[in-house]
């Protein structure tokens, strides 16, 4: 390791697969020096872990991966982010105010974040902790600007983005790193479809206004972005899974066969043949040739419903908006169209496109939300142990309520430092 | 009127109604055997009249000193006021006939309008009358889907005699999603044409097997139910008809596919052929199609012979899914259909359901045993077609 650089990791506990990104931060780029996946098995359930043994046994083998393929260095990490999603979190929004004290009454960083401090001021139930905040918006004497900063005004006001988590859960996900080998890395948890848009969005769509949905296996997660500041946030415990087993009822497969179909490619390269069937080997001999209509039937109106779901919870934003679908529904060609039909606005396919360092072959949308994990945890490592690292490194599990770990509005622009 | 008079001379009748209905008609009149019937059309749309291709004098046109020969645009209270219009009109023309066949697409205008005038005509007259209809596509959206449910479940169910639904949504069974649209239409309307003209011949004349009217009106007004129907004809020179009788008719495209006939509580099989259609035949074609249905199905099956059929056999059946009226649980969409007070055909039919076929709504596969995904009320973890009664196949 150069001088100068420091270990950084992301860790995505998904309903499939496990994804682990190694990386070395170097000023303000971050370079993926190192993977490591393995398939969860029955391990995690919507995002949930409900297998302990077996997420912990998966888990150390995506780490031992890991591990090789970065030459050992990933147990340098010094700090570590854990994708957040399921059950267990809930985004929420609260309004802080601060007044502007100084003597040339010009809006410093004390005020910003006197109001980001107020803005968390919400009522939390028991077992409950905020884990990220994002700006939404700020208003200086009751007129929107973009930054405040050094702006001259009298009232500052920010709407923010709270993400909560559900500590048992979180705690679940918490104790697993704790047992693996990376024990004395910092961990902090980040909200997945934050870590989407991070990976995977462009400073413009989140100016111009972006609808992102992270389709993964056991979750979607879904985001708005307007303005350069997230609108909205959630995650619904539907994802491809539930389309895999909506097949396998209605055809009359195994569900692991219809998994697969997703995973190697299988149907999307049947509707990019534009194929009139598929010919399904049965384990126990024989084949069935099945219409693709009949996938195109199932699929379609599961879709169709998720992203319906998805449209009923938030607000298209803007006039210019555009969307985005990522993660591993993003690998069924026919899920943007249904996008486009429901939301009514074009989309493309997010996948990772500027990844750099010796391992960045991440083509496939299935890791845009480790890929962003990988960035915020570069972020983190910067912030804390480049400026102020004392008392301010506590594990955000154990106790972060009074930590401000906000994904400022600048971080788009550093995004632009990390493309080659 | 005089030509519509000349009319009431023939017996047996099918009405094509609205413009959908009109169309099969039209198609019904081109096969053989249709000589046999009397094919009207009935509709307040001139145009839609005249390119159903039925002789002008078997033209009933709703309404023209009003609406002109203009069609209703989707409007159900306008299609009802024109039928409405026709009552004494159809009274005279029906008067006589000893069994009337009703075709017609719901969801617009006239043909959901007219159902409840020709309901109460021909219960005024006590005519048996068979409604063949069928339902919107799904994609075509919710407003005429619920037009298509009010007036089944309003108009119809609780007063009429048999009413077989049929919903376009079949067509995605065994149709695939590249067959050109007029194409699947095409095949849609003729399979409902030629169900039409079996189920007319066989119930009326010449079957001697076990369905008649009262059997199939029994059996439809047992429960609410749904149903498919599946047409299929052979050559008269192909040496194994018999076989492939069968097989055709497994691949029907409103049937769809073998699922529904081993899902189906009922089935209704229909053989017609030439005079030299032998015992043995069918046989033969009534054991094949019945390796196709579950132990506990009901089968009612019927055979006509007519020398317009030549050597050429046809097979029709109609499969009939009876609503659970014992489920606890209620199928998870919302009703759409206001409730007015009529007499309900079950305890739990307070909902139109095109397709209940695959609706096992305890069925979550992988899902089971986890935390349920509920929104308003709404197991989402059931898979999507299920819960939307979108019909798929399972066929081996």
């Amino acid at each position: 390791m150069a001088k100068g650089t420091a270990i950084v990791s992301a860790i995505e506990i998904g309903t499939s697969q496990i994804n682990i990104l190694v990386g070395e931060v170097t000023g303000d780029s971050v370079s993926i020096i190192g993977r490591g996946s393995a398939s969860s098995g029955d391990a995690v359930v919507k995002g949930e872990i409900r297998n302990m043994e077996s997420a912990a046994k998966a888990l150390e083998q995506a780490l031992t991966q890991a591990d090789d393929s970065s030459g050992n260095q990933l147990l340098r990490s010094q700090l570590v982010t854990l994708l957040i999603s399921g059950g267990g979190v809930l985004c929420t929004s609260g309004i802080g105010t601060a007044a502007v004290r100084n003597q040339n009454g010009v809006v410093g960083e004390a005020e910003m974040n006197e109001a980001r401090s107020n803005a968390q001021v919400i009522e939390l139930a028991s077992d409950w902790k905020i884990i990220n905040t994002d700006d939404i918006y700020w208003r200086l004497d009751n007129r929107r600007v973009g930054n405040p900063l050094n702006q001259r005004g009298r009232k500052l006001e920010v709407k923010a983005l709270i993400v909560q988590g559900h500590v048992p859960r979180l705690d679940n996900f918490a104790n697993l790193i704790k047992s693996s080998e990376l024990e004395n890395a910092e961990l902090y948890p980040v909200y997945a479809p934050i870590c989407a848009k991070e990976g995977i969005l462009t400073d413009r769509e989140v100016d111009d206004g972006a609808v992102l949905i992270d389709m993964g296996a056991g979750c979607t997660d879904y985001l708005t972005a307007h303005d350069g500041g997230v609108l909205e946030a959630g995650t619904l415990q539907l994802g491809f899974d539930h389309v895999a087993n909506d097949l396998a009822i209605g055809l009359g497969l195994s569900f692991t066969a219809c998994r697969k179909l997703f995973e190697n490619g299988t149907l999307k390269n049947a509707f990019e043949q534009n194929l009139n069937s598929l010919r399904i080997e049965s384990p126990m001999g024989g084949s069935r040739e099945i219409p693709l209509s009949q996938f195109e039937t199932i699929i379609e109106a599961r879709l169709r419903e998720i992203f319906e779901e998805v449209a009923r919870k938030v607000h298209v934003p803007g006039g210019q908006a555009s969307g985005v679908l990522t993660g591993g529904g993003a690998l069924y060609p026919p899920a943007l169209e249904i996008f486009t039909k429901v939301f009514g606005i074009p989309c493309r396919e997010g996948s990772v496109a500027d990844a750099s360092g010796s391992l960045t072959n991440l083509d496939s949308p299935r890791y845009s939300a480790v890929w962003g994990a990988l960035k915020v945890a570069a972020y983190y490592y910067r912030t804390f142990y480049g400026r102020n690292r004392e008392g301010a490194l506590q594990n955000i599990i154990e106790g972060m309520n009074n930590i401000w770990l906000y994904l400022p509005r600048w971080i788009g622009k550093l995004w632009k430092a990390f493309k080659f | 009127m005089e030509s519509i008079q000349v009319l009431t001379m023939k017996k047996l009748t099918v009405l094509g109604v609205g413009s959908a209905g009109c169309r099969i008609t039209g198609i019904l009149n081109t096969l053989p055997g249709a000589e046999n019937l009397r094919l009207l059309g009935f509709d307040c749309d001139a145009e839609a009249l005249k390119n159903s291709g039925l002789p002008e004098e078997n033209r009933i046109l709703a309404c023209e000193k009003w609406r002109e020969g203009r069609g209703c645009g989707g409007r159900i209270n306008d299609g009802k006021t024109a039928a409405a219009a026709e009552r004494e009109t159809l009274a005279g023309v029906l008067a006589e006939t000893p069994l009337l066949v009703v075709i017609a697409g719901l969801g617009r205008g006239f043909g959901s309008g007219a159902m409840s005038v020709i309901q109460s005509v021909t219960s005024k007259l006590k005519i048996p009358t068979i409604f063949l209809l069928n339902t919107p596509f799904r994609f075509e959206g919710s407003s005429r889907r619920k037009i298509a449910e009010q007036t089944i479940q309003v108009d119809l169910l609780p007063l009429a005699g048999a009413v077989i639904t049929v919903p376009n949504d079949l067509l995605f069974c065994t149709l695939s999603s590249t067959v050109a649209h007029e194409e699947a239409f095409a095949l849609a309307d003729k399979v409902m044409a030629e169900s039409a003209r079996a189920l007319a011949v066989t119930l009326c004349s010449g079957n001697r097997l076990a369905a008649d009217y009262d059997t199939l009106s029994g059996l439809l007004n047992r429960q609410s139910s749904s149903c498919s129907i599946g047409y299929a004809s052979v050559a008269p020179d192909d040496p194994e008809k018999e076989r492939k009788l069968v097989e055709n008719l497994m691949d029907s495209p409103m049937l769809g596919g073998s699922s529904k006939l081993k899902n189906a509580d009922a089935v209704f099989l229909i053989l017609n052929g030439g005079s030299g259609l032998s015992l043995g035949d069918a046989r033969s074609i009534f054991e094949n199609a019945q390796k196709y249905l579950s132990p506990d199905c009901e089968v009612l099956i019927g055979a006509g012979a007519d020398s317009s059929w030549g050597d050429g056999m046809q097979l029709v059946a109609i499969a009939v899914k009876f609503e659970k009226s014992d489920t606890p649980e209620r199928p998870l969409e919302p009703a759409a259909v206001p409730k007015r007070g009529k007499k309900k055909r079950s305890e739990t039919d307070d909902e139109f359901q095109p397709d209940l076929f695959a609706a096992q709504t305890n069925e979550v596969g992988v899902m089971e045993g986890t935390p349920p995904v509920i929104v308003d009320g709404v197991n989402l973890d059931i898979p999507t077609f299920m819960r939307k009664n979108i019909p798929v196949d399972r066929r081996n």
